[in-house]
């Protein structure tokens, strides 16, 4: 049998009442008081550190051009590198310091287009792309001790394979970007660099596979992927670039790396600077 | 500063649209039956090359017509296929590669010259995906007729664009 409960017991249930009550109140209070009445000595339920929001940033043309720019860098930085690793063959410099020369000229098109269009030019590499996609790149082709990244044993393939997975990735870009440009004449001023980068493909494409080979698709049999190609299809492809580089395994096949083109995380907005 | 624009592109062609678009799908046919004349003369490297080629300007005509719908023409750029589908067979296979580059990149100049003034999305997304491949074929075909000269190989000339005052529909 139940034992009828003494009402002036101070039970569990009337504890937890009174203590809401008392932290409703409290909360109701601080909430009508003055901030510069509460302390801030001490963590309080209630409280966190103030934050600064991003700046509002809009996907313009300048921003779209302004990243082209920054893929144009890294392409000028990731050619620098390249040449400086001395491995390249010496008929294969002239090229590399062609391609370079072309991307400055473009880099140079671009800022002028930016400040025409009242923006401020960016000069300087996509710090994302070189940490997402050439650095671990490099590192495949160069070796890493202290990650355990054994160098290529073809790292004068690899080169050219990453240079024609950049020049891809930059043709790749402008083609994309001209659905998202406003302006029909900047369209035209992106895809007439865009169709240089797609010609250093080609030439890319020719230098890795020679011999009238690499015009065409055609599979590695051994890997059972696909070959890099000068004339990969019918149309400009906005799907992943893909290519295997660094030390090939016992099994005969390389690490797969995947390159996309810019998107909202890599763009470089107004506010960004070098 | 923001851009200048303040009203986003038409999604579809508009009507000035669509007379460009028209006007480069004429020439693609052309380019279609060029390379097919070209194909049937050559031999080895380059009829494969002429074959591929012409397949994809097939593909890109064929792709403008479903974009233009009853606005496409149906036919090819008759003068331009005239006078430049002689050449285009019949000559040594360096000759052949380096008129068909010279026409490639007459290509590219041109759709970079309707890509400048198209207002509607989908038209200037085909025809800028339609730009690299002629630009790679471009460099392939100079690398056909012989020269490996990078200048030759990136040239592009905006002035080489097909004209339809030379050129009508």
């Amino acid at each position: 049998m139940n034992t009828p409960m003494n009402d002036n017991a101070f039970n569990r249930r009337k504890f937890l009442q009174s203590g809401g009550l008392a932290l409703a109140s409290a909360a109701i209070l601080a909430a009508c008081g003055k901030n510069d009445k509460v302390s801030t000595a001490y963590p309080r339920i209630g409280e966190s550190p103030t934050t600064t929001g991003l700046p509002e940033a809009h996907v313009s043309d300048i921003v779209l051009l302004r990243t082209a720019s920054s893929l144009e860098w890294c392409a000028i930085d990731a050619y620098t590198a390249v040449a400086g690793l001395g491995v390249l063959p010496g008929a294969v410099l002239p090229v590399v310091k062609r391609f370079q020369d072309d991307h400055k000229s473009h880099a140079a098109a671009l800022s002028e287009a930016i400040k025409k269009a009242g923006g401020e030019p960016f000069e300087c590499a996509n710090e994302r792309i070189n940490t997402l996609y050439i650095a671990p790149a490099v590192e495949l082709i160069t070796g890493n001790k202290d990650k355990g990244i054994e160098a290529s044993d073809t790292p004068v393939d690899d080169l050219l394979v990453l240079a024609h997975g950049l020049e891809n990735l930059a043709a790749a870009t402008y083609q994309y970007y001209v659905s998202l440009i406003s302006q029909p004449a900047v369209r035209g001023a992106a895809m007439t660099i865009g169709q240089d980068e797609a010609r250093h493909a080609a030439v890319l494409a020719q230098a890795i596979i020679p011999d009238g080979k690499g015009i065409a698709p055609s599979i590695n049999e051994t890997t059972g992927k696909a070959n890099p190609a000068a004339v990969p299809g019918a149309f400009g492809s906005l799907a992943a670039i893909t290519f295997a580089i660094g030390k090939t395994s016992e099994a005969g096949t390389k690490t797969q790396l995947s390159l996309d083109t810019p998107s909202l995380n890599s763009l470089a907005y107004e506010y960004a600077s070098c | 500063m923001a851009d200048t624009s303040t009203t986003a592109p038409p999604k579809q062609p508009t009507s000035a649209d669509a007379a460009l678009l028209s006007y480069a799908l004429g020439l693609e046919f052309a380019m279609v039956d060029i390379y097919a004349r070209a194909t049937a003369a050559a031999k080895d490297d380059l009829k494969a090359v002429a074959e591929l080629f012409g397949a994809h300007h097939r593909a890109a005509a064929q792709s403008l017509t479903g974009l233009l719908g009853r606005k496409a023409t149906t036919g090819r750029n008759e003068k331009f296929f005239a006078e430049q589908s002689a050449k285009a067979a019949g000559g040594s296979a360096r000759d052949t590669a380096a008129h068909l580059a010279g026409l490639e990149n007459a290509m590219v100049a041109t759709h970079l010259k309707v890509l400048g003034t198209l207002r509607g999305i989908d038209g200037a997304a085909l025809v800028a995906s339609i730009i690299p491949i002629e630009a790679r074929q471009a460099a392939v075909l100079v690398g056909l007729s012989g020269s490996t000269a990078l200048d030759d190989i990136m040239a592009l000339d905006a002035e080489a664009a097909i004209d339809p005052e030379t050129y009508p529909a």
